[in-house]
């Protein structure tokens, strides 16, 4: 009896321990909620007074993830392309950092400080938000 | 403003700056060709019997395009709750696709529904053959990937193009140009 029972227990343990996810890979799933717009972000024109609905200022509206040769409206965020150093918008080489990243999304001002399109919304992004999009988007995806 | 917008020249600009600026007054005035469209209730009417005899906020955009005609939508979604008494002033909103394989009656009127317009924002698409009277008349300000200018251009009574914003204007610069137009 007790021999089962503390078969039952390690298979609990198992089946816990399998689907727990780590802080970067908890994080990294709000991000892909944030990226699709399941959770949704608060982003608004420069210039303009009142936010976006959410389902106009969703990153996936214009940001594809895969490295393919389709024309997207906005930057390709693959992994490569965020980390690697590379010129962008005609400025000096530079890559992305957490930091820089979430500059860009509030401020749109790129890592190379560069002022990006006007019709990427600015969004009111926490840090915690911002860093879950990040985790997302530099997930190894190959 | 509203000589400015008739197409008077803004003063110490010379006409070939005005003339070739990718924004602010149209001088001289363009007329807008009567060509055919469909609407989201499935009338066909050309263009110029839309535009005539109101003043007209027009906006280029299509049905399928997931990255910046949502911004758009919103943008004359917010426009027409700056506008009291729109339709006493016979002012209209106008989006007009640039994609008429894809965008019939059923996917105006989608479009319609999803920024909850009320009477008074209209969308149309031109037929086929008219496209590149379309692109032509509104050249200005293509974006590379959805080819199709986020500009605002507004149209008299007389069916003629008389001013084009920057690109995404503010729903308010929007209306004050409107109401200075009637």
């Amino acid at each position: 009896m007790a021999a089962k029972w503390s078969i039952g227990v390690a298979a609990l343990w198992l089946s816990v321990v399998s689907v727990a996810q780590t802080p970067a890979e908890s994080s990294a799933r709000r991000g892909e909620q944030l990226f699709v717009g399941e959770e949704p972000l608060k982003g608004a024109i420069v210039g303009h007074d009142d936010a976006l609905p959410a389902f106009a200022s969703k990153c996936v509206n214009c940001h594809d993830l895969a490295a393919s040769e389709k024309a997207n409206y906005g930057s390709k965020l693959t992994r490569a392309a965020l980390l690697e150093a590379a010129a962008r918008r005609g400025g000096p080489r530079s890559r992305y950092e957490p930091s820089s990243f979430c500059r860009l999304l509030r401020t749109g001002i790129d890592p190379a400080h560069i002022l990006i399109l006007r019709a990427m919304p600015r969004y009111e992004i926490d840090d915690a938000q911002c860093l879950a999009i990040w985790n997302y988007l530099i997930l190894p995806r190959d | 403003m509203k000589a400015m917008l008739g197409g008077v020249l803004l003063p110490g600009l010379p006409r070939q700056v005005l003339s070739h600026a990718d924004f602010g007054p149209v001088a001289p005035v363009k007329s807008v060709p009567s060509l055919a469209c469909v609407l989201s209730d499935g009338r066909t009417a050309t263009l110029v019997k839309l535009l005539t005899g109101k003043t007209t906020a027009l906006q280029l955009m299509f049905t399928g395009c997931s990255a910046i005609c949502p911004i758009q939508g919103a943008l004359f979604a917010r426009l027409q709750g700056m506008l009291p008494n729109q339709l006493a002033r016979n002012i209209q909103l106008l989006s007009l696709s640039i994609d008429p394989l894809s965008d019939d009656p059923k996917a105006l009127s989608a479009w319609l529904k999803r920024f909850a317009a009320r009477p008074g924002w209209i969308a149309a698409s031109p037929a086929l053959a008219a496209l590149g009277q379309v692109t032509a008349l509104f050249r200005s300000g293509v974006n590379a990937a959805d080819n199709h200018s986020t500009q605002v251009y507004l149209i008299n009574r007389g069916a003629q193009l008389v001013w084009r914003t920057s690109d995404l204007p503010t729903p308010r610069e929007i209306a004050d140009l409107l109401l200075q137009l009637v």
